[in-house]
């Protein structure tokens, strides 16, 4: 089945993210979560959540032709969630410095060619990491911005 | 028998009931291996955005009612807000799946009342 540009760069964050399941990095992440329009899932500690957010066109970067190449720049949010057992003693900004640090080793790699995510996007960069402080989310969400080309008539078509 | 001890008896004997208003779970502690049968009042609320977790995001949501007690129920003293979960059926009939608690709405000497998400 066609998947859309934007739908096929958020597959490769979400592998690129799953390397942290069982990789050797501190944070020892336990699952990598798209949710679905019913939000199937439940909040656990070391969790990340991908969520797509808006997406705009970028004119100074269309390419002309027939038909032409609109370029998008879509937001994705990765937001890595902490939920410490009572008893640790570790410092909050710790566990999210850690998280986070580790979020961007997996999503720039490999180091040349990260942003293109697999052929799919011309640039990519990281957003400002906010903090969430509130009872139903405790940490950081890194926001990555990426750019990326489609035929003006076919989302599903990427374009160099 | 003074009328607390009473209310809190008849939190886990009367309220926590499956013959009156409560249903089966399983209470999961952080990292456990096997969970324990409890009873509990579960009310099923409205699937609801979660703003603090970004405005795309949706989740549905369990309030929990359980006996204080470490045996029929939860004890305020083990419950874990870190990583603690109870799997109940998210809805009537249902395979039950675990959900994490993640807040105490209310305590007392008999009754704790969770949410779940």
């Amino acid at each position: 089945m066609s998947v859309t540009v934007c739908e096929a760069i958020a597959v490769v964050i979400q592998e690129r993210l799953e390397e942290l399941i069982s990789g050797s990095e501190l944070t020892q992440v336990v699952e990598v979560i798209r949710p679905t329009v019913r939000g199937d899932f439940t909040p656990q500690d070391n969790q990340i959540v991908i969520t797509v957010g808006d997406t705009q066109e970028i004119p100074e970067l269309l390419c002309p032709g027939n038909p032409p190449a609109i370029c998008w720049e879509t937001t994705y949010s990765v937001r890595c969630r902490i939920m410490p057992s009572e008893s640790d003693t570790d410092e909050k900004s710790k566990l999210t410095s850690q998280f986070f640090a580790d979020v961007i080793k997996a999503i720039t790699t490999p180091q040349e060619s990260w942003y293109q995510f697999d052929g799919n996007a011309i640039n990519a960069r990281l957003g400002a990491i906010e903090n969430n402080n509130s009872e139903s989310f405790e940490g950081v969400t890194v926001p990555l911005l990426v750019q990326y080309r489609t035929d003006e008539n076919d989302p599903y078509t990427v374009r160099a | 028998m003074t009328l607390a001890t009473t209310i809190i008896s008849d939190a886990a004997t009367v309220f926590c009931n499956t013959s009156d208003f409560a249903e089966p779970v399983v209470y999961w502690k952080r990292g456990a291996i096997a969970g324990r049968n409890i009873n509990a009042v579960v009310i099923r609320q409205q699937l609801a955005t979660v703003s603090e977790d970004g405005s795309e995001t949706l989740l549905p949501s369990w309030e929990v009612h359980i006996a204080n007690d470490g045996t029929d129920g939860i004890l305020s003293t083990e419950l874990n807000l870190g990583g603690d979960q109870i799997a109940l059926p998210p809805r009537d009939g249902q395979t039950a799946v675990k959900k994490t608690i993640l807040e105490l709405l209310t305590q007392d000497a008999g009754m704790l009342v969770v949410l779940c998400r």
